[in-house]
């Protein structure tokens, strides 16, 4: 076999890999890291986050601030409202704060002045409304607080 | 004017067996005359909601009940001053006043559901559930007309106090008003929602009395009593029966105060109790009182809804906002606890009043608010791979609706969703303030016509108080409380009138109904509050009823019942709401008694006598008598 | 290339392209659920690790432009002893937080110029923390002064006459020139002897000070209220020097953190007695004190509701958190109020997304733990003398209101032996240092 012919194939198995791994990123934003997500009860949207900074670690009883992107199922951002509140559900009682939202692009929020007060279990509850605001649907995580 | 606001009261003496006693007014004996009463006779009169009747208690005991030409139409709520009684009655909807022995009637054709009613001067004042508003209307002014009108959620209680100024309570927004009618502006309001002072738990009637304002805070299961000039609460009385029957100063669900024309006792209605227990004001804290709740915790107060669906059961507790997740597909067959959400605030999943739950297909549940005027769908889906534990972390809000934007895009008035059903393949939400029945899919979309209006069932003009339904393959079925009847509504879109179950012999006349359901297997169950009984009936598109079986017992043991409200479909039967004992109790397809539970306890054998400490003994029931002046 | 090669390719092929997908699913499915935390060690030795790192220094605070400025700090001590600033001229700022007392009174409830009704806390690490008062009224450290200053039953003094003690004294004068600029001009009209300030919460607008506040030259209210912030401030950077000293705990942890003593060696290596050591695990452990008390300083730095009830067993008339958020909102002297030197920073953003719930009715601060074998008695009410009455408490629960309509339910009856109450007390002395620094204890 020519080197042409193996480096040919070998290129189209390569390409074959990458085509692949496609789907692995698709659903992500390229421009950075988001690992953290939650999704609605019918799959249809899609909340990813992080925390604003250099590292998306929770505070240690700090505020701190959330990025947000709400994509569609097919990965397009999506056009809603947001609140976010956070609850301790076995402890009965949510964040002392009422965290303010801002829009900063199509599908993009940042969610300022989060505190999660103690330390352990909190769920994170992204409420995402229909433009008209009549129809609302919940993504929501749990995440632990140090 | 500083006052000095009693900040506590002595309980003197309580009047039982007064059916749903929800109102009292003190009958002095310039109006007895007036009333036809014998000549000399002081009282109060107090309103038995579920026999629909107004009884007068003098010192001898409770004594006649009042009769009046013509005969009252179910009346929910009273007052009197020197000279003339007001009534209101819900079929239809007005105020009668029976004044120097003539009767006339305001408020035709302009109320909806009235609720509370207060005199001063030629003012009389009207709170309308439906309408969410307080109407003021004039006696001398042409045609009675109404001369203000205040905006609220659920206007409960209206008290007028000596400057004039008019004091009413909003039940759904747990305030208390003070309004100035002639006065600029809409008044100042007062309070918030939860139990530490300056808070209500909506708060429904009211009374004001020597610079001081008395709230029945019906669910802190306490009267605030609140300074008239700051509005701040001075102190309470009372505090929350921990266990049903329990008195003499623990109060049980509070609906109505008045006093004693010396001020010298409060009468206060537990229509929950079917009681009224007379309060002298002053004197020092009697034990207990001024808690938050009593130390020996209380028992599980479940609200008057429940709702099951395949393995998920769920009831609410209303004091907290709470909706409670029972597994039915546990070891026993008890429901277990696995999961409580909501609590108050007005955010898509908490409740500020929660009005109604129902249980979806594919272990859901929906909740509706009339603080925030939300339908909610939340997911509760354990892990059925492994046992089904508590898990407060189970709860996941799929869908929060606007049901003020949804109603109000095609016209509609706020809605006031008072009950929510699954039919198998819609859920209806029964709305008493646009006298319709609106339908939503399992995620709690609205469903639509093709012009994209929300679809909608009206109900019949001849329905006065719907308080429950229940549908089944295209029909649906309304309890009319207030009417004595239920109403069904073929798949056609008619609907009938059905005033008794069964046929021949086997007949059961319906007094007071409230829960209603259809099982799978075609079994109409329907309870009654007037009568306790918890009917069942097989019934059949385009057929009558048949008696399957009929319960009508008052008492603490199983098979017995105090108050029965909801009532669910479930697995092999239906579970009822036994309300007024704190629990429910479930029953087969033929009427078999099956279990009794409560939080945390149940029994599936019958007992002959109950612990000492769970329900106290209570007198023998009296037979109720049929509501005058209904029509059937 | 052969047939099986040619297989064993496309097979690699096929599996990489699999596991693309594969990583995928196992990404999405595992993370909506997932605990973001790591937990690779104990919680205990997680607990523990806080304590090893290095103890951050006191926390900047923009609000305050002379927070860290020497001159500021030398203002502030004197204005800190200064006993002009009262009504009768007995009262000083360290008349109840006493340098002799870990800067506490040791009083059950705090005595200025009257009777109060809560417990005097200590200053020392105040500086670390979020919220100030018990209810959390004040949101900076120079800020929390600006209200005893002028509460009768405190300094019982007024904005008004601390600017003119300031202008009129030529020491005090300099010392202030010094630290915060020339005295406005405005204030040289301000007459000597008027005493002048905004209506307190709940008093009429026609009393005495107010009324007279508000006839003042707004000019001259302008340079009263400048005059008296700044003072502030140099009192905040004053208390901003009095952390609160490590204590034989902190040497311990750091000798954990180290590896030269191991968490389970019940000597404690010498350093804590082997019952702090105990106590320290209880407290992490079945107590689970660190719930609220937990990170470095020993404090969520929020607030709780504990159910205390009144002296006779009902529930207490102090609404706590719930009457201070409102205040906090529209306080001038807040970090988002106009006095404050940043506006719209962080700690400003905070105070405007605070909820103004019922819930937080009755709710008071968690303290910090450090220190606190020296500032009995506790609680907000100072209700308990001893840290064995605090354990008591905790520990049973005893006369609590049952809070059944409030949601909150963190607290639960321990349960702990009689041991182990001694072991958690002995821990919580071992946070304190074993005497405060010389600087300290002589200050004033």
């Amino acid at each position: 076999m020519s080197a042409a012919v193996r480096a040919s194939r070998l290129l189209a198995a390569t390409v074959i890999v990458l085509v692949g791994m496609i789907p692995a990123c698709l659903p992500q934003p390229s421009d950075v890291m988001w690992v953290r997500k939650a999704v609605t009860e019918d799959g249809s949207l899609t909340v990813w986050w992080r925390v604003a900074g250099e590292r998306d670690e929770l505070p240690d009883s700090d505020p701190f601030d959330l990025e947000v992107l709400v994509q569609s199922a097919e990965g397009k951002p999506a056009h809603v409202l947001l609140e976010l509140d956070a609850e301790m559900p076995h402890h009965g009682h949510g964040m002392n704060v009422r965290p303010v939202v801002e829009r900063t692009g199509p599908g993009r929020f940042i969610v300022k002045g989060v505190l999660l007060h103690m330390s352990g279990r909190w769920e994170l509850a992204f409420d995402l409304g229909d433009p008209d605001g009549i129809q609302w649907r919940r993504a929501q995580c749990t995440v632990e607080a140090p | 004017m500083m006052v000095d606001c009693p900040q506590h009261a002595q309980p003197v003496a309580q009047v039982e067996d007064l059916r749903g006693a929800c109102s009292v007014a003190f009958v002095k004996t310039s109006l007895g005359r007036s009333l036809g009463l014998p000549e000399g006779t002081e009282g109060m009169v107090v309103l038995e909601e579920e026999r629909g009747l107004l009884r007068l208690v003098t010192q001898a005991g409770p004594g006649r009940e009042l009769s009046f030409d013509p005969p009252l139409r179910s009346p929910c709520a009273i007052t009197a001053d020197d000279e003339a009684l007001l009534v209101v009655e819900r079929a239809p909807p007005r105020i009668r006043i029976v004044h120097g022995g003539v009767t006339r009637y305001i408020g035709d054709a302009v109320l909806r559901e009235p609720v509370a009613v207060a005199a001063h001067g030629t003012k009389v004042a009207v709170a309308d559930a439906a309408l969410r508003q307080v109407l003021v209307f004039d006696l001398a002014a042409q045609a009675n007309a109404v001369v203000a009108r205040a905006d609220g959620v659920a206007p409960a209680g209206v008290a007028f106090d000596d400057a004039g100024r008019l004091w009413w309570t909003d039940a759904a927004a747990h305030r208390v008003h003070r309004w100035t009618i002639d006065g600029p502006g809409p008044g100042q309001a007062f309070g918030e929602r939860g139990a530490f002072p300056d808070q209500f738990t909506e708060p429904t009637g009211i009374a004001c009395r020597d610079g001081c304002v008395y709230v029945c805070d019906h669910l802190n299961h306490r009267i605030a009593v609140l300074d008239q000039a700051t509005g701040r609460m001075a102190g309470w009385w009372g505090m929350h029966a921990v266990i049903p029957r329990q008195g003499k100063g623990r109060i049980h669900y509070p609906d109505a105060i008045a006093f004693t024309p010396d001020g010298s006792h409060a009468l206060v209605c537990e229509g929950f109790e079917d009681r009224v227990q007379l309060l002298a004001p002053g004197g020092p804290a009697p034990i207990d009182d001024g808690l938050s709740v009593p130390r020996d915790a209380v028992s599980s107060h479940f609200g008057p809804d429940a709702s099951a669906l395949g393995p998920i059961m769920a009831m609410t507790e209303p004091e907290t906002g709470s909706v409670m997740i029972f597994n039915l597909l546990g070891s026993t067959p008890a429901p277990g606890h696995i999961a409580t959400f909501g609590g108050s605030a007005a955010l898509p999943g908490r409740y500020g009043a929660i009005a109604s739950v129902c249980v979806l297909p594919g272990e859901r549940i929906a909740v509706v608010d009339r603080s925030n005027a939300r339908l909610d769908v939340v997911s509760a889906s354990p892990d059925r791979s492994q046992p089904v534990a508590f898990d407060p972390f189970l709860p996941r809000l799929v869908r929060s609706t606007d049901l003020v934007a949804m109603v109000g895009s095609v016209g509609g008035k706020v809605p006031v969703i008072v009950d929510l059903a699954w039919d198998g393949s819609e859920l209806l939400a029964l709305d008493g303030a646009n006298r319709c029945v609106w339908r939503f899919d399992r995620n709690g979309a609205p469903v639509r016509y093709t012009s994209g209006e929300p679809k909608r069932t009206d109900l019949p003009e001849g329905a006065r108080e719907p308080v429950q339904l229940a549908g089944s393959r295209g029909e649906l079925v309304v309890a009319d409380r207030a009417g004595g009847a239920i109403w069904c509504c073929r798949e056609d879109g008619t609907w009938s009138r059905m005033a008794e179950l069964g046929h021949g012999d086997a007949t059961v006349r319906l007094v007071h109904p409230f829960g209603v359901a259809i099982t799978d297997d075609g079994v109409l169950a329907v309870t009654d509050e007037s009568t306790d009984g918890v009917h069942l009936a097989r019934w059949g598109p385009g057929s009558g009823t048949t008696l399957v079986s009929s319960t009508v017992a008052r008492g603490i043991l199983d098979h017995e019942f105090w108050l029965p409200q909801g009532v669910t479909a479930m697995r092999d039967g239906v579970l009822v709401v036994d309300r007024g004992n704190h629990r429910f109790q479930a029953f087969g397809p033929d009427g078999t008694w099956r279990f009794t539970g409560s939080l945390g306890k149940f029994y599936t054998r019958k007992r002959t006598q109950v612990r000492q400490n769970e329900l106290p003994p209570v007198a023998p029931p009296q037979p109720p008598a049929a509501p005058a002046g209904d029509e059937s | 290339m052969t047939a099986q090669r040619r297989l064993g390719i496309v097979t690699l092929v096929v599996m990489l392209a699999l596991a693309g997908w594969s990583w995928m699913l196992l990404r999405d499915a595992g993370q909506p659920d997932r605990p973001t935390g790591i937990v690779d060690r104990s919680p205990l030795e997680k607990a523990l690790a806080v304590h090893a790192q290095p103890r951050a220094p006191i926390p900047p605070d923009p609000t305050n432009r002379l927070a860290d400025q020497a001159r500021a700090v030398a203002l502030g001590e004197r204005l800190f002893f200064d006993e002009t600033f009262s009504s009768s001229g007995t009262v000083s700022c360290a008349t109840c937080h006493d340098p002799a007392h870990a800067f506490t009174d040791g009083e059950r409830t705090a005595r200025g110029e009257a009777a109060g009704t809560r417990n005097t806390p200590t200053i020392l690490g105040a500086a670390r923390r979020r919220w100030f008062t018990w209810d959390g009224r004040a949101d900076t450290i120079w800020s929390q002064a600006a209200e005893p200053i002028e509460q009768p039953a405190e300094h019982g003094f007024d904005r008004t006459r601390f600017a003119v003690a300031i202008r009129d004294d030529p020491g005090l004068r300099r010392l202030w020139e010094a630290a915060c600029g020339p005295l406005p001009r405005a204030l040289d009209a301000v007459p000597a002897g008027l005493s002048a300030r905004p209506a307190l919460a709940g008093e009429a607008a026609h009393a005495p000070p107010a009324a007279a506040w508000s006839q003042l030259p707004v000019d001259q209210r302008a340079a009263i209220d400048a005059v008296f912030s700044s003072s502030m401030k140099a009192l905040g950077a004053y208390q901003r020097t009095l952390d609160m000293p490590l204590s034989a705990f902190d040497r311990w942890a750091d000798a954990v953190g180290q590896g030269t003593v191991s968490m389970d060696d019940e000597s404690a290596g010498g350093i804590i007695t082997p019952a702090a050591r105990r106590g320290w695990l209880l407290f992490s452990g079945k107590a689970n004190c660190i719930q609220c008390h937990g990170g470095r300083e020993f404090t969520d730095g929020e607030f709780h509701n504990l159910g205390l009830p009144a002296p006779d067993g009902r529930l207490g008339g102090d609404p706590g958190r719930r009457g201070a958020i409102a205040r906090l909102k529209t306080d001038p002297f807040s970090s988002a109020g106009e006095f404050s030197d940043d506006p719209d920073g962080a700690e400003a953003r905070l105070v405007r997304s605070l909820k103004d719930d019922p819930e937080t009715w009755g709710q008071f601060r968690t303290p910090s733990l450090r220190g606190v074998a020296l500032t009995a008695p506790y609680m907000h009410d100072g209700r308990f003398a001893s840290l064995a009455e605090v354990i008591a408490f905790y520990d049973t629960l005893e006369g609590a209101i049952a809070l059944d309509h409030h949601r909150e339910a963190v607290l639960q009856p321990l349960g702990l032996t009689a041991p182990e109450r001694h072991d958690l007390e002995a821990f919580l002395r071992a946070l304190s240092p074993e005497r405060l620094s010389g600087s300290l204890e002589s200050a004033g």
